[in-house]
């Protein structure tokens, strides 16, 4: 794991700083270093760069070089990897494989060659983790360390998709945060508020953030969703 | 009640103020109005802050009725204005009485005319803004563009207003072509001539054109590699470039994150004129530095200062 910092590169607009292909470690080591210098006005993960937003009124050239030039170490890959529960925190999830939640389970399950039956253990079983949230407020693009065949975008795709559902899509596990559109397969959905305009921040996850799914019955699906009203 | 009641929307009007910040993250775009400018001349004539809440009206043609005694203010796009069918002028503070009508004709150059109400619009607040996010139903006057019908209420508290002007030289004109300062993207090198292929031609505004973004229309850029990068973080004014070859310019309404090559990007200073771009009109794009950007945006700021104190631009 040695010099994979070494294509590090620095993009530099004029009012944002672009660092494009980091780790996902290395992500989140500039972003805690980013947040605690308490000059930029957004600081947004893609998969694996970071954009740092400034405005060029508040903060001079030489501030920015400044800053920038702090920000180096933490784009060394020399330190230890932090522990994902560590850096952004791990979720339990509650999510419902009801099948009216879930309409695309066969077709999902026949992409990946397993029963219907294990495609909720299936996708219980695997370490997911927020890379990056984006599409629509507090939507969740998840991965994992495991490979499975690239499940296809829908033909047809659905004009409201409800808050909670959960999709799969290539080799990603989205997520909606709010009611939108989309073409995301769809395999249930979570019962746990995901995103309030009242709380800061107002999205329940976070890029960096493990995800833990625990299967509720239809029946808890509709009590906790009650509660949340 | 003390509200304005919206008779005719037009085409989309919003509630739209400053935009949110250092939501990004959370996959929220700043929205916000989309030629803030604009918003802060009008909110100056009805003595509040430069990024308080006032109405965006898209393209004009659109009708509200004042319930109560109040100063407003219009400015952005050219139109026909009037009360009670009395012709008024843009870039004035005009005083409302109870049960006048305000007509806003069809915008004739630009896109996008705001309207500033001297008492303060009564819809919550979220992220410390009023703006409206449309595409997630979210902020402003219940996450939507107004309908016929609506009632926006108004704080009973009116300022005491003095009848004034936005100086002459100071009133931004909006023609059918605009120039547009932009720096290369992190994907510039991806087009063939570089930037150059977007400075090259003059560009058609589609009429898939709205807050998110802009299809330009024109001779279609060769992109050397075209194939979708891993989702990256993009900002309004970014320009990126499909493979079909048709960049797209995103507004403040844009997503936060994208895959196409980004091949230039609108300078901050400019970006207030994205939202003057009406479907038709024509755009030119010229190349500057990052350094020459940042100082056309102080000076821009600087210019401002006199007539609209501590204004930002995003």
């Amino acid at each position: 794991m040695h010099n994979l910092t070494m294509d590090v590169s620095i993009h530099h607009s004029d009012d944002f700083v672009l660092f494009r292909n980091l780790l996902p470690d290395v992500i989140q080591h500039l972003i805690n270093a980013a947040k605690a210098q308490n000059h930029w006005e957004e600081i947004v993960p893609g998969l694996d760069s970071l954009a740092l937003k400034f405005d060029p009124v508040r903060v001079s050239d030489q501030q920015i070089t400044s800053l920038l030039n702090a920000l180096q170490p933490e784009m060394q890959n020399d330190k230890p990897p932090i522990q994902r529960a560590n850096a952004a925190g791990r979720r339990m999830l509650k999510i419902c494989y009801d099948a009216g939640f879930g309409p695309d389970q066969s077709m999902i399950a026949e992409a990946l060659g397993i029963t219907i039956e294990d495609l909720a253990d299936w996708h219980k079983a695997q370490d997911w983790r927020v890379a990056i949230l984006g599409f629509l407020p507090g939507f969740a693009y998840l991965t994992c360390d495991s490979e499975f065949p690239e499940i296809p975008r829908l033909t047809d795709p659905r004009a409201h998709v409800p808050a909670g559902s959960v999709g799969i899509l290539g080799a990603q596990c989205g997520i909606y945060a709010l009611d939108g559109p989309g073409g995301w397969p769809l395999i249930g959905r979570v019962a746990d508020p995901l995103f309030d305009v009242t709380r800061r921040p107002p999205a329940l996850l976070a890029a960096g953030v493990s995800v833990e799914f625990s299967a509720i019955s239809r029946q808890e699906f509709d009590l906790q969703a009650s509660q949340n009203r | 009640m003390t509200a304005l009641h919206v008779i005719k929307p037009g085409l989309q009007t919003s509630i739209q103020a400053g935009p949110f910040t250092g939501m990004r993250n959370q996959a929220i775009p700043g929205a916000g109005a989309a030629d803030p400018l604009s918003l802060a001349l009008a909110n100056r004539l009805v003595g509040k802050p430069f990024d308080a809440a006032g109405l965006e009206i898209t393209l004009g043609n659109a009708t509200f009725k004042s319930t109560c005694t109040m100063t407003i203010a219009i400015t952005g796009a050219r139109a026909n204005v009037s009360i009670n069918a009395q012709p008024i002028t843009q870039h004035a503070a005009i005083p409302v009485q109870p049960g006048d009508e305000i007509a806003i004709g069809n915008a004739q150059s630009g896109c996008r005319i705001y309207l500033a109400i001297s008492r303060d619009i009564a819809v919550p607040m979220i992220f410390e803004r009023q703006s409206t996010y449309m595409p997630a139903r979210i902020g402003g006057f219940e996450g939507r563009a107004l309908q016929a019908g609506d009632m926006i209420a108004l704080d009973d508290k009116g300022r005491a207003m003095k009848e004034w002007e936005t100086p002459k030289d100071l009133c931004p004109l909006f023609g059918s072509s605009a120039l547009l300062r932009v720096v290369e993207g992190p994907e510039s090198r991806q087009a063939e001539l570089n930037i150059g292929a977007l400075t090259a031609q003059s560009w058609r505004i589609s009429r898939r054109s709205n807050r998110m973004g802009i299809k330009l229309e024109g001779e279609p850029i060769k992109l050397s590699n075209s194939e979708a990068l891993k989702s990256s973080p993009v900002f309004a004014g970014a320009i990126q470039c499909p493979p079909d070859g048709q960049p797209y310019l995103l507004g403040v309404d844009g997503q936060t994150t994208g895959g196409y090559p980004r091949i230039a990007q609108v300078i901050r200073a400019d970006r207030h004129l994205i939202g003057q771009l009406a479907p038709g009109a024509h755009v030119l794009f010229a190349s500057v530095s990052s350094e020459t950007a940042r100082e056309i945006y102080r000076a821009k700021t600087r210019l401002w200062a006199g007539w609209l104190p501590g204004l930002s631009l995003y």
